[in-house]
């Protein structure tokens, strides 16, 4: 009997990735190898925020398989090796599986109604002794955008306080800054549609391979079919991203604007510039005034590629390389991550990428786009879209703007003035303040900021000391250590809800299983919560998930990112939309700023003449080439600390491993963090492989196994930042971007002795 | 007894070499080459864990892969699961 079964699963596998490059290997056998008890339901993965679509297989209650959905347009039936343990996550032995609250320093389990009425009354003591922000609520890019949702109208709406964040902040405020102020709207212009149309890549600050692989992997896919497509990649460190790259560019870390400016330079100087695409859709600005092009030229005279190579690190042959392959490509796509967000200039890093584009007019035509990549799976959908930050409100709107609050309080059915017209703490402000007691409650969603908070030890005294929920489907965490009370919350497959991916795309998740235990989806949490605080008549309404999506994308329609047309009914059916969607019969746009974005046909007929995009976010239409400064690094290595620290992924765990350190084959695999050290500097040093060493910054030292490797150029370091064991999050600056607030984890000064 | 249908991704020109190389891994059963540089594999393993061991062997050891991407898991067999032996390897 196992044998039979054993060979129908195999039949079924095969047949099964046969199918997701379109062949068919048991002609006519299809239909009875799928022919099975399993029922299939559509999702999307819960890790990275490519959005790859996954069918889950369910048999009597239980998660039994996982597929790539082949209809889903992003992996096309494709997943990383991460679809080998998502079902493991489900059935973790750490998941949480009760209410507790902590008494007389000891976890005691407890009921729903005294969890729910304890938070209730402490949250309305400290509301009702220090006012609305001594209260705040900490977020989720992994969180539903329904989830979110119903936290920002608490906060926001009900208790009065715009104390409201996300762990976006640390991912990708620095993007949202950027496209904001390059193109006037946050998010990109294009989609994935155009891995396929591109003839260049420029990838910065990202290892694609590892961190987005079903990206990487359409992006080699491209590559061997049209061998002169060219792949350009500027980043400190040699990843696996480089087994495809024509040329890598390691600069050394934090000091990367210059060779941005220097191939701008190149650009304009040897005619790479489209002139009538500036002349109809480029302003130029520095960080005070506007310029004329002229000026811009004039500012850029100081980046010759010597300038930029002694800055950088690196020659100028590769910058004038990488300039004239950008240059000569007829499209190009630029992505990138972390390794430009998380800088004290990730603001000016994201403008001088989107500058080659808006030089070049290689946006807003097939191929060509300054592209984005998003790290969790509902970054973009629940937090940017959905207005979970201490500025914004549903819908790209701001807390700063009377009729944005107008808008959103009369859906919400609260009171205008109950939001409040100021922006709440940022992140690190947050946690300072918690630090400082001025805020003294605070309920944390799905998110572990004890561990991924930069210098994170600083911000323990604030958990300690302050009354904290943590809502989690896991325990224990680095930040359930410093909870006073722990909420079970339903994991992916147990709740139904939206996601939202890098590409504007909106894609809707089924529930397919009961939740463990007595865990609850973090919506339906929020919403007891609201009630037993006094909200009943603002949060009884909501009797579905579907309720809530209804009232969220009602307050999308008539804005950039309309979601009016992607109800739940039609989102159960395809495999998601992109935005704007403006009604149910609307396909989704491809791209924005340009003909068939339903914003631009809708502009007047003298705003598109001449132009074939219009940047509806600015004044007069036009986008913004930045002539920024080449500031490097907060911290910069010196004789003290002579070595650049910068932290990441590794592509068998995610984020603080409170999902993939459930699986035992993930943590078998990377069992424990590493320093990654160039052979040159170990050579110097004395340290061998597999050595212990200790890694010491300004704010902390950690002593770790060496591994030597020539991943890290010379004077740079690495560590993967996913161990609370060795958390190198004791070691990085909290210094941020004073524009997008998002801190500098990717570079800081550092030393390292043998321990 | 998971069991995962999975296409590895090879350098052009590789296929044949790479699928050679396949054959002779225990565990492995390999569905030729398709459209190019796809060769179509099934892995087999008592775990979960022995599945990634796989892929991590094939990704490392075989010259001229570029990438192994699932397609479909089955885990309703696991003997990890079933017999819930194992800790969570911290």
């Amino acid at each position: 009997m196992a044998l039979k079964r054993r060979e129908f699963l195999k039949a079924s596998a095969a047949a099964a990735a046969a199918a997701s490059i379109g062949v068919t290997l048991m002609p006519g056998m299809e239909k009875t190898v799928f022919a099975d008890s399993t029922t299939w339901h559509k999702s999307v993965c819960r890790f990275c925020g490519t959005g790859c679509g996954v069918m889950i297989g369910e048999k009597n209650g239980k998660v039994v398989s996982v597929k790539g959905d082949l209809e889903n347009t992003i992996n096309k039936g494709h997943l990383c090796v991460k679809g080998f343990y998502l079902h493991k996550v489900v059935y973790a032995k750490t998941r949480l599986l009760h209410p507790m609250i902590k008494k007389n320093g000891k976890w005691e389990r407890v009921s729903w109604d005294e969890a729910l009425d304890y938070v209730a009354k402490k949250f309305n003591e400290i509301r009702k002794q220090y006012g609305p922000d001594a209260l705040a609520f900490y977020g989720s890019g992994q969180a539903e955008t329904e989830e979110t949702y119903m936290a920002n109208k608490l906060f926001k709406g009900c208790i009065g306080t715009n104390n409201m964040e996300g762990n976006p902040r640390l991912c990708m405020a620095s993007a949202v800054g950027g496209y904001l102020t390059s193109l006037g709207k946050d998010e990109p212009a294009g989609t994935y549609a155009d891995i396929e149309k591109a003839e260049l890549f420029l990838l910065v600050g990202s290892n694609t391979a590892e961190s987005h692989p079903i990206i990487f992997e359409r992006i080699m896919r491209h590559k061997n079919k049209n061998p002169d497509v060219k792949i350009v990649i500027i980043d400190p460190r040699k990843t696996p991203t480089d087994q495809v790259a024509d040329l890598h560019l390691f600069p050394r870390p934090g000091w990367d604007l210059a060779i941005l400016h220097a191939m701008a330079r190149i650009i304009i100087k040897e005619g790479y510039a489209d002139e009538e695409f500036i002349k109809n859709h480029v302003n130029f600005r520095d960080n005070e005034k506007a310029l004329t092009f002229e000026e811009y030229k004039q500012f850029l005279e100081k980046y010759t590629p010597e300038y930029a190579a002694k800055v950088s690190g690196v020659s100028p042959d590769e910058i004038v390389k990488a300039a004239r392959m950008f240059g000569q490509a007829k499209t190009a796509m630029s992505m990138w991550t972390m390794g430009l967000n998380q800088r004290t200039r990730g603001v000016w890093a994201n403008n001088l990428v989107t500058n080659l584009h808006l030089l070049t007019g290689k946006i807003g035509v097939p191929g060509s786009d300054s592209f984005s990549l998003t790290g969790q799976p509902n970054a973009c959908g629940g937090v940017r879209e959905g207005g979970g930050l201490c500025h914004l409100l549903p819908a790209h709107r701001l807390v700063k703007n009377p009729k944005h609050r107008a808008e959103v309080a009369k859906v919400w059915g609260v009171p205008v003035e109950n939001i409040q017209p100021k922006p709440g703490k940022h992140t690190i402000a947050m946690f300072t303040a918690l630090n400082k007691g001025e805020i003294k409650g605070i309920y944390i969603m799905c998110t572990n900021p004890a561990q991924s908070l930069p210098n994170a030890s600083k911000y323990w005294k604030g958990l300690k000391e302050q009354f904290v929920v943590v809502a989690e489907s896991f325990f224990p965490t680095a930040t359930t250590e410093y909870a006073d009370v722990v909420l079970p919350a339903a994991f992916w497959a147990e709740k139904e809800g939206v996601y939202g991916c890098t590409e504007r795309r909106s894609q809707y998740m089924e529930k397919v299983i009961d939740p463990q235990g007595e865990a609850r989806w973090d919506a339906w949490i929020l919403r007891d919560l609201a009630i037993r605080m006094g909200f009943k008549k603002e949060f009884e309404k909501y009797k579905t998930a579907e309720d809530i999506w209804n009232e969220y994308i009602s307050l999308t329609k008539g804005t950039d990112m309309d979601l009016s047309g992607a109800t739940y009914r039609r989102l159960k059916k395809v495999r998601g939309l992109t935005w704007p969607v403006p009604s149910e019969d609307h396909p989704g746009t491809y791209k924005r700023y340009t003909k068939g974005d339903p914003v631009f046909d809708a502009l007047p007929e003298e705003k598109k003449k001449g132009r074939r995009m219009y940047f509806y976010g600015k004044p007069d239409g036009k986008a913004i080439v930045w002539a920024r400064p080449d500031k490097g690094p907060e911290e910069p290595t010196d004789a003290e600390y002579p070595l650049a620290l910068s932290t990441g992924r590794v592509l068998e765990h995610w984020h603080t491993r409170t999902m993939t350190g459930t699986v035992p084959e993930l943590n078998r695999a990377v069992p424990k963090a590493y320093v990654e050290i160039n052979p040159e500097d170990a050579k110097k040093m004395g340290i061998a492989d597999k050595d212990q060493v200790i890694v010491e910054t300004r704010r902390g030292k950690l002593k770790i196994e060496a591994r030597v490797i020539d991943r890290p150029k010379p004077g740079t370091i690495f560590i993967p930042w996913h161990w609370e064991e060795w958390m190198a999050n004791i070691l990085t600056i909290d210094a941020f971007d004073p524009g997008s607030k998002e801190p500098e984890y990717k570079v800081c000064a550092a030393r390292l002795r043998k321990a | 007894m998971p069991i995962a249908g999975v296409v590895i991704y090879t350098q052009p020109q590789k296929s044949m070499e790479v699928l050679e190389q396949l054959k002779q891994i225990d565990n492995v059963t390999t569905y030729g080459v398709h459209k190019g540089n796809n060769i179509i594999a099934v892995f087999e393993g008592k775990t979960s864990r022995e599945l990634e061991q796989l892929s991590d062997r094939i990704s490392r050891e075989v010259p001229g892969v570029l990438g192994i991407f699932p397609a479909y898991v089955n885990f309703e067999l696991d003997e990890e699961n079933a017999a819930d032996t194992e800790s969570d390897g911290n």
